[in-house]
């Protein structure tokens, strides 16, 4: 059986497209706090109406977040996403896509609106729980993003589910690599597979 | 981060080189644009003429309406690929329930052919243009086409218009046994403006450029069955249960036609399987 027979199967290969979102992050901490930005640009593949494609690549909005250690194993944070993603017709297709994708976690990325999602997670190695509640344009979104991380071969892989007001659950399994400029600065990159179908609800916010 | 996602897998595939038939070029603007509502094309004047091909393109049963404007008689030089003059306009309406949803529209103008589609307003009184389409209109499950997929199928040929065609047109039939004379125009009608091996050349997106050698068109003047390139390919390809099965699927990555059909016609099916049968 071939990956692509796996997808078939498992009847994961309808939806409004296909896209890629690279979420370059950058952070900076400093003692128990830690600041960063990140911008998640979406490469998709849009689907229209009667089943063919449009190739389209686009920005959602700019996340940026602090995060408190406030004490040895619990960090609280806070981000800010300004509404200030792609515009037009076919972007808002991709972001529509994206969101369908990565908006059980993170909402605020794709939405066309003001967000701001405190969140907060605790470690206890190799384990990472982690909850998030977006508000945006100052409504609770009725997403609540649970999230458990599990380091599986080394301390870049992990595996992370996000629930979907507990209703559906996505499972991501993930290669997360950190890369340190400097004793204060690290960026991230991760390859993550989301074995979730896009959840319709979400994908029209 | 890098977010992966579920059908993103088949993008990655796709990337790897599995094809990308499905992905359409967006119209170009440098065309022209067509008028914003269907009433100022042209539609209720005089010229214009009713027509019905032979064998009609599967729609997921909508009821189907088509009308051509032709300025001087196209050019028939090539029984199979007519090319017609600068001004020609074809319209195909399309009616779920008695209710008129949508009225498409191919112009050939100067600088080559535009296309659109038009929404009827719900009070019937006009339809108005739609270059991004709209997925089940007026939730009857009908989806009607952005701009840019109309080339999925009407740019795999060198007419352009498909099923205005001698083949199409003709008085008699192809001749024929009945079941092939069938399934080679179902073929013909909903296949070979992608499986044909005579489709213009472009460099855009390939929508309408498959890689393979099939060929399901039903040329003019074809005296028996093995002489049809449906024949041929068939009988080469061993492509028979192949082609049952994505007939008979819906789904992305699964079903053919790949564009514009959500539901298997299943006398279409029959049509395909009841001659296969008889295909040695």
């Amino acid at each position: 059986m071939t990956l692509l027979d796996l997808i078939l199967q498992l009847g994961l290969t309808s939806g409004l497209g296909q896209a890629v979102v690279i979420d370059p992050a950058v952070h900076y901490g400093s003692g128990d706090i830690t600041v960063g930005v990140d911008l998640p640009i979406v490469i998709a593949s849009v689907r229209q109406p009667a089943g063919s494609y449009l190739d389209d690549t686009t920005h959602g909005n700019p996340v940026l977040a602090v995060e408190w250690r406030a004490i040895d194993r619990l960090t609280v944070g806070l981000s800010l996403a300004p509404p200030l993603a792609g515009d037009g017709h076919l972007s808002s297709a991709a972001l529509v896509t994206a969101n369908s994708i990565s908006g059980y976690a993170r909402p605020e990325a794709f939405t066309r609106a003001f967000a701001i999602t405190p969140r907060a997670s605790y470690t206890y190695e190799p384990f990472t729980l982690g909850a998030a509640l977006p508000v945006v344009d100052g409504d609770v979104t009725g997403i609540f993003a649970a999230t458990a991380r599990y380091k599986l071969l080394s301390a870049s892989a992990q595996l992370d589910t996000h629930a979907h007001n507990f209703e559906s659950i996505g499972v991501t399994l993930g290669q997360h690599v950190s890369l340190a400029a400097g004793s204060d600065f690290t960026s991230t990159v991760a390859l993550i597979l989301f074995l979730q179908n896009a959840p319709q609800d979400l994908s029209r916010r | 981060m890098i977010h992966i996602v579920n059908h993103s897998l088949c993008a990655l595939l796709v990337m790897a080189g599995c094809g990308r038939y499905w992905v359409c070029d967006p119209p170009d603007p440098e065309l022209g644009q067509l008028p914003q509502r269907l009433s100022e094309t042209g539609l209720d004047e005089a010229g214009v003429v009713a027509y019905t091909p032979r064998f009609p393109l599967w729609s997921d049963g909508a009821e189907k309406d088509r009308f051509i404007y032709l300025p001087s008689p196209p050019d028939t030089s090539n029984p199979d690929e007519w090319v017609f003059p600068v001004g020609t306009k074809v319209w195909k309406q399309f009616s779920v329930g008695g209710s008129r949803l949508e009225t498409r529209l191919v112009e050939l103008t100067a600088a080559g052919w535009l296309a659109q589609s038009y929404a009827w307003l719900a009070d019937d009184s006009d339809a108005m243009a739609s270059p991004d389409g709209i997925a089940n209109a007026r939730n009857t499950g009908h989806d009607i086409p952005g701009a840019g997929e109309c080339l999925a199928c009407h740019g795999g040929r060198q007419s352009f218009i498909l099923g205005y065609s001698q083949v199409q047109l003709a008085a008699e039939p192809p001749p024929g046994d009945a079941k092939a004379v069938a399934a080679l125009g179902y073929l013909h009608a909903n296949c070979s403006h992608c499986h044909n091996q005579t489709r213009p050349e472009h460099d855009g997106a390939r929508c309408f450029d498959p890689e393979n050698s099939f060929d399901f068109t039903l040329p003019v003047g074809v005296a028996a069955v093995e002489d049809t390139p449906a024949y041929r390919t068939i009988e080469r390809e061993h492509i028979g249960d192949s082609m049952l099965s994505k007939m008979s699927a819906r789904g992305f990555f699964k079903q053919m036609p790949p564009l514009a059909t959500n539901q298997v016609d299943q006398a279409g099916v029959a049509t395909i399987r009841a001659w296969l049968a008889e295909v040695p």
